[in-house]
């Protein structure tokens, strides 16, 4: 791969673009990333920030994060990322993709089993990347609108640990005139 | 109406609820005891013959077979952490605790800390199924998408959602969309849930007294539509429907004079490390998008700071204390000059940005006096 001109010591695609590695919390996967669709993540961006220039050849660690979950992110990272590498006009810069083409990804994208999502949604608010957190918040939300608490229950795995008395007293306080 | 009145509780013990036998959860809500226990003080017939007219005309449609789960199966021992119910003054332990060791220890001290930190009495996270580990901050980010119908679900459901549902904020943006603010509403002393049902009930009630019969039905139906009403995406991250009238207005004239429109702009996270932010009375407004973050008591925007044991709002600066009661008034500048004092915030803390919060506590460093940190803030 041919080092990019700008690019400190980090590998680079053959386009001459800057990438990151990024290491999921068992050391069992590490992906290499461009560096536009790393920068979605505010957490690695902090990261970036503290570590220096130079100290990511090794890779950015994510303790949080497993394999599987840090893939499907990354996949959500790279068809978001904005087309133009340079951090700083990372953020104005559109994503690469046209809108409508991103919301068709968006919705089949979350078309997954819920211990999926769970981990999607846990892995977006802890690397911080707000596209993906509203996403799968969204998604998890729309699960529950129109339902009855008992199907809430039952779609997301819950039992309620309500005695009878405290049953009573929260539907009293919740009582509204419907 | 004497005779619907009357008739009410037995129609709606036979239309709603068709099943017998004890306390039926299922049903949200519950339409038929207004005047259960003779709470409500005035009113009692409008207020009763509202729910009953609204109750009849929207009909609570039970689709799904009722399944009576056995209401004495509990969760094992960890049922019995659980048992705290939300607003209850400080925080104390009734952490559940993940019990399992290795890498989820660390995960779980760290969100037991924020929790603790918080001193508001959450409940523990949610024990059983996939969310058993899931952060109560989280469930926030998932209900700011919900109606006020929804939340109100989502509070019969578990201890822990119920905790989550209440949460302050979620009800003020609610509020807010529906109701706007007054100029003279004082954020800090509204319980913004109760506020908004005892709205919704004042509302209904108005209605049903001062519309011609014929019109009943449709202006119920209307208004018991609001509560379905759910934030629009681009007001779920921007706090601006929560300004009153000057603030906003002070707002939109900044805005324009930068050329940012109202539209949501897509992709942008604002942080305290990356954003820089202008002032207006309590709303923070990002210089690149517009976007609008309103900073007081009820922040949610900040991050535990480890060294200081503060909650740290990343946007605005404000130091929270860890066992905040919402009624006192705190002094950010007290707090920070305290710490500055103490030595405790004494190195540059590993997410410093460009952002305000950064040059916030950079200019703190430098003040010798309260005066001086004063003027510094008010700068920044």
């Amino acid at each position: 791969m041919a080092a990019a001109a700008d690019s400190s010591g980090d590998g680079g695609t053959s386009s001459g673009e800057k990438t990151i590695v990024l290491v999921s919390s068992d050391n069992s996967a590490r992906f290499e990333v461009r560096e536009a669709a790393a920068l979605l993540s505010q957490t690695v961006r902090r990261m970036i920030d503290e570590a220096g220039a130079d100290a990511s050849g090794d890779g950015i660690t994510l303790p949080d994060v497993d394999a599987k979950t840090l893939a499907k992110v990354l996949e959500y990272c790279n068809k978001h990322a904005p087309a133009s590498s340079s951090s700083s006009a990372a953020e104005a810069a559109p994503p690469a993709e046209g809108e409508e083409d991103l919301e068709r990804f968006d919705r089949e994208f979350v078309r997954v089993d819920m211990g999926t999502l769970y981990s999607l949604v846990t892995a977006a608010s802890y690397l911080k990347i707000e596209g993906l957190l509203n996403l799968t918040c969204q998604t998890i939300a729309d699960m529950i609108k129109g339902k009855t608490p008992e199907q809430i229950r039952k779609t997301l795995g819950i039992t309620s640990e309500f005695t009878p008395e405290e049953e009573d007293e929260v539907r009293r306080e919740n009582a509204w005139a419907f | 109406m004497a005779d619907v009145h009357g008739d009410k509780e037995a129609g709606l013990e036979d239309d709603d609820f068709p099943d017998d036998g004890p306390l039926d959860p299922e049903e949200p809500g519950e339409g038929g005891e207004p005047s259960s226990g003779g709470d409500e003080e005035e009113e009692d017939d409008v207020d009763g013959l509202a729910s009953f007219l609204e109750s009849e005309i929207l009909g609570s449609s039970d689709e799904d077979p009722i399944d009576q789960e056995p209401r004495q199966q509990e969760e094992d021992g960890d049922a019995a952490k659980n048992k705290r119910k939300q607003g209850s003054g400080p925080d104390g332990d009734g952490y559940s605790g993940s019990g399992s060791e290795g890498e989820k220890t660390k995960r779980a001290r760290r969100e037991e800390m924020r929790r603790q930190a918080k001193g508001k009495a959450v409940a523990p996270q949610i024990d059983t199924g996939m969310f058993s580990n899931i952060p109560p901050e989280l469930f926030l980010q998932i209900f700011k998408f919900l109606s006020s119908e929804d939340l109100i679900s989502c509070a019969l459901v578990c201890r822990f959602m119920n905790a989550a549902a209440s949460d302050e904020t979620l009800w003020r943006r609610l509020y807010c969309m529906r109701w706007g603010l007054a100029s003279n509403a004082k954020f800090r002393e509204c319980a913004w849930k109760n506020l908004y049902i005892q709205r919704d009930r004042e509302d209904m009630v108005e209605f049903v007294r001062n519309t011609p019969t014929e019109f009943k039905e449709y202006y119920i139906q209307m208004q018991a539509a609001k509560r379905s009403q759910i934030p629009h995406p681009s007001e779920v991250n921007d706090d601006k429907v929560m300004l009153d009238k000057t603030v906003a207005d002070q707002v939109s004239s900044w805005k324009n004079s930068r050329g940012l429109t109202d539209e949501a702009v897509k992709g942008h996270s604002c942080s305290g490390n990356t954003c820089s932010y202008t002032q207006i009375g309590d709303a923070y407004i990002c210089e690149k998008t517009g976007r609008v973050h309103v900073c007081d008591d009820a922040c949610r925007e900040f991050v535990l700071d480890q060294s200081s044991g503060l909650l740290l709002c990343t946007i605005s600066g404000h130091c929270f204390e860890r066992w905040l009661c919402p009624d006192d008034e705190w002094d950010a500048d007290d707090t920070f000059q305290d710490l500055q004092q103490a030595g405790v915030v004494d190195e540059a803390e590993p997410f410093m940005g460009s952002g305000r919060y950064a040059r916030a506590i950079m200019l703190g460093y430098n003040c010798t006096d309260e005066k001086e940190l004063e003027d510094a803030l008010g700068l920044c």
